[in-house]
């Protein structure tokens, strides 16, 4: 090999080296997804009412185990962005939630891992789910007042 | 006075006057006096600018001159070399007539960058070669670094993170793990034609009527 050939086979490598530690320096940007956050009240009253933010949700609302209730009530409403391993904390009027994107499953779902609390802190429900970008998850339990109280949440 | 007659005294003073017009023009220059200070106001002119020239050529350092006299003797010396050596000699003698000319070797140059950089120089292809060599192999590792594009997926319908497939192309939620402290979880998957709703409903232990 002539000392030419070396030379450039030493740059080569030198820059490979170099240009490789660099790109595994560089660091990939944290996935992350839409969550819409809905915690709704549920009653019953004389007059089925069902708040027009719970539309997509319209049909399941008037079937067990919510059909124990007929007017449900959006409490609050909130859309965070989920990062992944970054758990997303989320004041409720009745308690507090905290969310965390585990991770994107097949590029089409959230594998989320979901703690609510109520409003004495103490933790009411702690779980990991996988559910498809649209799709709904709630939680509920029933209030002392007999009233309904529900944790909507989707992600897109 | 005319631009014409200008322009010709121009040309006189440049010295680029057709011989042909060179006696008429003297003649107005010995009559006119008008005509014998503009000739000499360019001339004082010219002297200005060449005056500026030499100065800024002054400017450039020797060691600018010392190193663009080097990248000729290398060139000429790897002409030489490829010609099989068969004129070096006549070099070598030219070299032993003019012991100042600047193809004589330099002197060592001042410190290891010096010897650094001139060693660049002679080099540049090979390193430039190896460098971009190494930058197309490095590419592919760049865009195809593991644990980038799988989570970062921007394809959703409304310009979320995920896709949103269909309705009727998802699949159950799963429920993974479900922990109720001091109560009883019930999951129930609802499904209609907006897609699936997993419910995770918590009964309190102390509940007598549950849903």
């Amino acid at each position: 090999m002539s000392a030419r050939t070396w030379l450039a086979c030493s740059a080569f490598v030198a820059s490979a080296v170099v240009m490789g530690g660099l790109a595994h320096a560089q660091p990939a940007a944290a996935p992350s997804v839409t969550a819409s956050i809905l915690e709704v009240s549920a009653t019953t009253g004389k007059t089925p009412s069902i708040d027009p933010e719970l539309k997509p949700l319209e049909k399941k609302l008037t079937r067990p185990p919510f059909s124990s209730w007929n007017q449900f009530k959006v409490l609050m409403k909130t859309q965070q962005t989920l990062v992944k391993r970054k758990p997303a904390p989320i004041a409720l009027k009745v308690g507090k939630a905290t969310v965390t994107l585990v991770e994107i499953v097949d590029k089409s779902k959230c594998r989320l891992s979901v703690t609510i609390e109520d409003a004495k802190g103490k933790q009411i429900v702690n779980n990991t789910s996988t559910v498809e970008g649209g799709d709904y998850l709630v939680y509920g339990h029933s209030l002392p007042s007999n009233e309904g109280h529900l944790l909507a949440l989707t992600c897109k | 006075m005319p631009a014409r007659d200008d322009i010709e005294l121009m040309q006189h003073a440049d010295g680029e006057l057709p011989v042909g017009q060179r006696a008429s023009v003297e003649a107005r220059l010995e009559r006119e006096p008008d005509a014998r200070a503009k000739v000499e106001a360019l001339g004082e002119l010219r002297d200005v600018v060449r005056t500026r020239l030499e100065l800024a050529a002054d400017d450039v350092s020797d060691h600018r001159f010392d190193l663009l006299w080097r990248t000729v003797a290398r060139e000429i010396d790897s002409r030489d070399a490829a010609r099989g050596g068969a004129s070096s000699g006549a070099r070598a003698r030219q070299r032993g007539r003019d012991s100042t000319a600047p193809f004589d070797d330099p002197e060592p140059s001042a410190g290891w960058w010096g010897r650094f950089t001139g060693w660049l120089d002679r080099y540049r292809g090979h390193v430039i070669t190896g460098a971009v060599s190494a930058g197309a192999v490095a590419a592919p590792s760049l865009i195809l670094r593991p644990g980038a594009p799988p989570d970062r997926g921007v394809r959703a319908l409304g310009g979320g993170a995920i896709d949103v497939r269909p309705a009727a192309m998802r699949t159950a939620p799963e429920i993974e793990s479900l922990d109720t402290p001091g109560g009883e979880g019930t999951v129930i998957n609802l499904v209609d034609e907006d897609g699936h709703t997993a419910v995770i409903w918590v009964t309190p232990d102390d509940t007598v009527e549950g849903i």
